[in-house]
């Protein structure tokens, strides 16, 4: 009895420091990084004599300096077309002496997710270069996630000729002055039609959404297409997404000043009432379902003649092994929602950012980004999506389309940490108006409260 | 046995039971006391019962509570009836034929949830095969509305549920001794009353086990609620999780989305107490 209870003993101690080993875990912190400069300079000095030779026999390459140890840079963001190309440009990097490249894919609310979690703790950031769009420089940048990149832009401004990128991309990658992302794709919904369907019925290209639903009168008789026009009322959050337009273009905003809700107000319910009318006009109940991945499908397959819908989900129309319609696929701008008015588009961007609390070196990760989105690189981005270098002019066949949305639309996203809150409040009560079980005034009011409540809560309201 | 060699011997699990359960748990019921948001994690703010208040309060919680029990009266007696109807069709199979069936019957399990959601959602996108069918078949164009969508979300639980209770019940039948079925053949038992007065009594706790397990798994059901409805509310198709990762996730109220974690323990320890109650009482009944 007494050798049993000594092995127990033994087993119980072995199981507790295994516990204990594997809670803990090891930090390995950097303590090379104030030596780290001395010498990247000198390498610096060495290598701008050679390097002219070698940018010019091969400019697609990562042409920076190895650093003195190795070093794993964490990447998280989500795909699609233009941003797997620069992922794979920063893969390149994973080329030089003592750079690894970790590229984390996950959807776009799980990119988000894993971040917030990651960087609420407080701790040292396990990524070290995030996909960000604009709601995410708003939330995380206010939050003190972020690195201001301001010094490091001006110290490369002009080895990457910085000033190429378009003012826009910076001004939505900044909060009150501080950079926080560098601008690497521009996106915006814009108008795919089918322009076959348009000849046949002598149809104008629609410059306001009264001259989309006079269209869908005409279109939904036509016996080869499923539905006229389509725009992402599947979920929420894609209510919201169109409402923010809508409502920017109706000259409204979802927040005044002190934070109160602007966006139940005459716009807004106008906006709303407008998009209702385009679902009773255009879609019907089974248009609801149908969401911008889908609606790129009925588009290539014929069940569909137009949709509003994000310039980088137009790839698959260019295809001919994807599109049975390449030839008659055209586009145009986002509508207006009065004339004369602003066009139902945001101005957004999708970013590179880097964690404030990455454990690496950030001048070195600077680089790094910044070899994905020099100009040779997105020389090649640009046949996957827009670009947000403006001396590039060559593009995809829907780059006028959408340059002109981005130029003349709604504007970047608005940076109030508070249009969170509102967000989740018209997640929840606009698709009723789609319904019809709600008016638009009773839906964005439900969505007010719910809004003041909550911003209560979390300190945006007194 | 001593006490003492008892708690020695228990030890392990204990420790193990502790630090991934009960810690949790009282971590979560702590949580659920503090204001938390992404922005004060490392300094919460103690609120008492006010994230409570605010979830009892609220008529969202109790709309997924509602419909988190109609899945749980609809689907575990389904997919126990389903599962257990088909065990015993599979038992009558014999050869190697039987397990091409069971492996067929398994797919729903080994299939990755989230996939099998999307292609399961896309059959009836207007795009969509069943769709497709049914506007050529009966000139029906098929739209998601709540009760199409429900009715679906019902379909597709049963249909990811009953592969893990088959398997179960599959297992049990393998342990029914054959003399007694041939002993009822003799006296002149047909095959349902077999099933009826053999197999089913043979199989009573594990019947039991699959109606726990179906409890609860139904309390944590997200995948395919998530990826159906989209997360649309026009569906009113919330469960507990679903309006848990609303709280926690878009809303991003961590403590609340905490309190309302706890809350949910406390609900799913309260509808399996009739269960638990019976074993019990069979248990102290063989004793």
């Amino acid at each position: 009895m007494l050798k049993v209870s000594k092995l127990m003993q033994l087993t119980l101690v072995v199981v507790v420091l295994s516990l204990l080993v594997v809670a803990c875990g090891t930090a390995q912190p950097e303590t090379a990084t104030e030596a780290e400069p001395a010498p990247v300079e000198e390498e610096v000095v060495v290598e701008t004599e050679e390097a002219p030779e070698e940018e010019a026999a091969d400019p697609a390459a990562c042409n920076i300096a190895p650093p003195d140890s190795p070093v794993t840079i964490n990447l998280i963001g989500w795909p699609f077309d233009i941003m797997d190309y620069y992922t794979t440009e920063i893969e390149k990097c994973g080329e030089v002496e003592n750079i690894d490249i970790n590229a984390q894919m996950q959807d776009f609310a799980a990119t988000k997710d894993t971040f917030r979690l990651a960087m609420s703790g407080g701790d040292e950031s396990p990524f070290d270069i995030m996909h960000m769009a604009d709601t995410g420089i708003n939330e995380f940048g206010n939050a003190g996630w972020l690195l201001p990149l301001n010094d490091l832009i001006d110290k490369y401004r002009d080895e990457y000729n910085l000033d190429d990128i378009s003012d826009a991309g910076w001004q939505g990658a900044s909060i009150d002055g501080v950079i926080y992302g560098i601008p690497a794709t521009a996106n915006t919904m814009h108008l795919a039609y089918r322009s076959d369907l348009f000849e046949k019925y002598e149809l104008e290209v629609p410059k306001t959404y009264d001259e989309v639903i006079e269209i869908c009168q005409v279109l939904k008789d036509e016996p080869s297409i499923d539905l006229p026009f389509t725009q992402d009322m599947s979920a929420g959050w894609a209510w919201e997404n169109e409402f923010l337009s809508f409502i920017r273009a109706h000259g409204g905003d979802y927040l005044n000043e002190d934070n109160t809700p602007a966006f139940n107000g005459p716009e807004g319910v106008a906006a709303a009432s407008q998009m209702k009318a385009v679902v009773d006009a255009c879609m019907g109940p089974a248009g609801l379902a149908v969401g911008y991945e889908s609606a790129e499908i009925n588009i290539n397959t014929g069940a569909q003649a137009m949709v509003h819908i994000w310039a980088s989900n137009t790839a698959s129309m260019f295809d001919p092994e994807q599109s049975d319609f390449v030839d008659v696929i055209k586009f145009a701008p986002a509508p207006a929602a009065v004339p004369g008015g602003p066009l139902v588009g945001s101005a957004w961007h999708d970013y590179y950012t880097i964690p404030a609390t990455t454990p690496n070196d950030a001048d070195l990760i600077f680089r790094i980004i910044m070899e994905s989105l020099d100009h040779e690189s997105m020389l090649g981005a640009a046949e996957k999506g827009i670009v947000t270098r403006t001396s590039i002019k060559k593009g995809l066949p829907n780059l006028p389309a959408a340059s002109e949305t981005i130029a003349n639309g709604i504007g970047i996203y608005p940076p109030n940490p508070a249009i969170t809150l509102a967000q989740a409040a018209l997640w929840n009560h606009l698709p009723f108006v789609g319904t019809g079980e709600l008016t638009p005034q009773e839906a964005l009011d439900a969505a007010a409260e719910e809004y003041t409540a909550e911003a209560k809560a979390q300190g945006y309201l007194p | 046995m001593k006490r003492k060699t008892f708690f020695a011997f228990t030890a392990p699990s204990n420790i193990v039971m502790v630090t991934l359960m009960i810690l949790p748990l009282g971590l979560a019921i702590w949580f659920g006391l503090n204001y938390i948001t992404y922005t004060n994690v490392a300094a919460p703010n103690f609120v008492g019962l006010s994230n409570y208040q605010e979830v009892l309060e609220d008529v969202a919680f109790w709309d997924a509570l509602r419909w988190t029990l109609v899945i749980i009266m609809v689907v575990v007696p389904a997919h126990i009836i389903i599962a257990f109807v088909l065990s015993v069709v599979l038992d009558q199979i014999t050869g190697r034929i039987r397990a091409f069936y069971l492996a067929g019957l398994l797919a729903p399990m080994i299939v990755v949830p989230v996939i099998g959601t999307i292609v399961f959602r896309q059959l009836f996108d207007p795009s969509g095969l069943i769709a497709w069918f049914l506007r050529v078949t009966l000139d029906e164009t098929f739209v998601f509305t709540e009760t199409s969508m429900k009715s679906l979300l019902l379909l597709h639980t049963i249909w990811i549920s009953t592969p893990f209770a088959l398997v179960i019940f599959f297992a049990g039948l393998q342990t029914l001794p054959s003399d007694l079925a041939d002993a009822a053949a003799i006296d002149g038992a047909n095959r349902l009353q077999q099933i009826r007065h053999i197999v089913i009594p043979h199989l009573r706790s594990l019947f039991l086990l699959n109606a726990i397990l179906g409890v609860m798994d139904m309390f944590r059901l997200f995948d395919n609620v998530f990826v159906l409805t989209r997360m649309n509310p026009i569906f009113h198709a919330d469960t507990i999780l679903t309006y848990n990762y609303r709280i926690a996730m878009v809303v991003r109220r961590l403590g609340k989305g905490n309190a309302v974690a706890v809350l949910t323990v406390v609900f799913i320890m309260a509808a399996l107490i009739p269960f638990l109650m019976y074993m019990y009482r069979e248990q102290i009944e063989e004793r």
